[in-house]
């Protein structure tokens, strides 16, 4: 078992340094002039070269990859273009807002996309199943900052039920966590069902029933425990796709987190901030999908014994 | 169980030629509400998307105004007889703009998914027929253009490219193409080993060949679900993009910049901002409903 998460950890490294190396490609390969952006297009060429001097711009491509390389492991994202903070701190400041809606919402999808999942199997093709379908459907379908903003209209300005923006309380996490969740929920349930009706088709649960067990034993106690293995292996994708989706709920409701970094270092150029957000989202990612791989391999000894 | 039983019967042609289970397959007869459903849910997201096709091509002949019309005098109207969907804070009809604005939408879904799928599909064909070394080269990067999330990779590489219809449409193909790429690795994995790929290579055929005209042509039905589903997911991110302010601004605005802009007078009037929404989800919807249909089509062993 040891050997098996130190493996996994190994392999991961490799990603996490593909990934710091795709996002210097993509800042700094692509056509396009950093400093150029940041002046402006119709700027003195003198001050273009002013900038790119002091963001180190003129220093060889390899140079500046195996900076970036070492700073970014050092958790030294440099400093942003717009105000000349370090973007760690600012990072460091913002995040907790990201984190705690994403996280809530993550339950919340888990939850929500569990149960619904095995109601509308359980229940197929009966009306409960068709309610749940089109809930999922719409989930799925839905932008998620749309949602926001009709949630914001009918609970906070009609309603006046919940407070629309900020953060802070817990009352100002129910409205986004509710927008973003619902696209992992619907996302969730789709799999949950069909990876229930899969398991339920299999030959060993004939052999439960006709050996007597309730449907019921037979449902909770076996095919449960099968159906929701693949659904294990989507958490670290779901956990992805919360934090992403952060980025942009976050902005309909004006928290201050990651995303509201996001959109002002767009519209500033600021690239050092948006190349930090995107790596500090894609090492959750992956340090995520490493600890569900890990404990999908505790939960489903097959996995452990294949390798 | 009993499902698995029908399955056999359950080809395409077998549903279309007895739709309503009869007495021929009695066991099919339990489904035949649920088949008359989805046979109507697949007609209304024909009819949707066919009008939405027809709005993006000929839009002048669909919609009741101009969208740069602007009546200074009627800016923020509610819905009404004359402007169905209420006007924006320009006084432009809602309801004309929506129209005009799926042209851009629908070719943001489309032309990314197409790139994306052609690219990921090569790399997909290549990981898996090639195996070996060049497999795990492929599939670590496509693992590492994994970790980063679509909407995220999307939001570097357009800023990185700066605005334009076409940088729009190409950081949404790039975030397109892992998931397919994956796919059809596995797809072709399970083509590589059955006996008529050992067969052609016998009597001498190319390897090119085979990946192209033996294998290819046998993971058709999984990439075609997959690029319609994907087709919904790409409009999500591009309309995610025009929102944050990454798309580009143009006289005829796409449905996500219609949305941002609408969210500022939202309090004021609910309508501006609600309705391409609205068109984006049930476009959306619409995708995916026939995404849906089609994997049932082609693999009769999910059933309904």
């Amino acid at each position: 078992m040891i050997k098996y998460i130190l493996n996994r950890i190994i392999v991961s490294v490799p990603v996490i340094l593909g990934s710091l190396t795709l996002v210097f490609i993509i800042i700094h390969w692509l056509p396009g002039d950093p400093a150029q952006m940041i002046a402006g297009d119709d700027a003195a060429p003198e001050r273009v070269d002013f900038l790119r001097e002091q963001f180190g711009l003129n220093e060889p491509l390899w140079k500046q990859y195996l900076d970036y390389l070492w700073n970014s492991l050092r958790g030294d994202f440099g400093h942003s273009f717009a105000n000349s903070q370090p973007v760690l701190e600012r990072l460091v400041a913002q995040l907790p807002a990201t984190l705690s809606l994403a996280v809530v919402s993550t339950i919340f999808a888990i939850v929500v996309g569990v149960a619904l999942g095995v109601l509308s199997a359980v229940y197929r093709n009966k009306a409960l199943d068709y309610v749940v379908r089109v809930i999922s459907l719409l989930g799925v379908s839905m932008p998620k900052f749309w949602l926001g903003i009709l949630l914001i209209l009918v609970f906070s300005v009609h309603l006046r039920l919940l407070p629309a923006i900020g953060n802070g309380s817990f009352k100002q996490l129910i409205l986004p966590s509710f927008a973003l969740g619902l696209t992992g929920a619907g996302m969730l349930t789709r799999m949950v069902r069909n990876s229930v009706l899969e398991v339920i088709q299999e030959p060993f649960v004939v052999t439960l029933r006709s050996k007597g067990l309730t449907e019921r034993a037979v449902l909770y106690r076996h095919v449960l425990r099968n159906a929701l293995m693949p659904a294990i292996t989507v958490l670290g994708v779901l956990v992805g796709e919360m934090l992403a989706g952060a980025v942009v709920t976050e902005t309909v409701f004006s928290r201050q987190g990651l995303g509201k970094l996001v959109v002002d270092a767009i519209n500033q150029k600021d690239i050092p901030v948006i190349q930090a957000a995107i790596l500090i989202t894609g090492i959750f990612t992956i340090i995520v999908n490493l600890l569900v791989d890990i404990s999908y391999s505790y939960v489903d000894p097959r996995v452990r014994k294949a390798r | 169980m009993q499902v698995n039983s029908v399955t056999p019967e359950m080809t395409p042609e077998a549903v279309a030629s007895n739709p309503v289970g009869g007495a021929a397959q009695p066991k099919l007869r339990s489904k035949a509400g649920s088949l008359t459903v989805s046979k109507a849910l697949l007609g209304f997201s024909l009819a949707v998307l066919a009008f939405l096709v027809a709005a993006a091509i000929v839009p002048q002949w669909i919609a009741p105004y101009s969208p740069t019309d602007m009546k200074t005098d009627q800016l923020l109207h509610s819905p009404s007889l004359s402007h169905w969907l209420g006007t924006d804070q320009f006084g432009r009809d809602v309801w004309t703009l929506i129209i005009f604005g799926s042209r851009q939408s629908l070719l943001m879904g489309i032309v990314s998914v197409l790139i994306g799928g052609l690219i990921g599909t090569l790399i997909g064909l290549i990981a898996g027929y090639c195996g070996g070394i060049v497999d795990s080269v492929f599939m670590r990067l496509n693992d590492i253009l994994m970790t980063i999330p679509g909407i995220l990779l999307a939001i570097a590489i357009s800023v990185a490219l700066g605005p334009s219809f076409f940088n729009v449409i190409l950081a949404i193909s790039v975030a397109a193409i892992p998931g397919k790429a994956r796919v059809i690795r596995s797809t072709v994995l399970s083509i590589r080993s059955r006996p008529f790929i050992d067969a052609a290579r016998a009597v001498g055929t190319s390897h090119l060949e085979i990946m192209f005209r033996h294998i290819l042509p046998n993971c058709f039905s999984p990439l075609l679900v997959m690029m319609t589903i994907g087709v919904g997911s790409s409009i999500l991110v591009g309309t995610g993009l025009s929102f944050l302010g990454l798309g580009v601004v143009q006289e005829i605005p796409d449905w996500g910049y219609l949305l941002s802009q609408g969210r500022s007078y939202m309090t004021v009037a609910w309508w501006v901002a609600t309705f391409p929404g609205l068109a984006i989800t049930l476009l959306v919807i619409v995708v995916n409903l026939i995404g849906d249909h089609l994997r049932d089509w082609m693999d009769p062993k999910r059933g309904v």
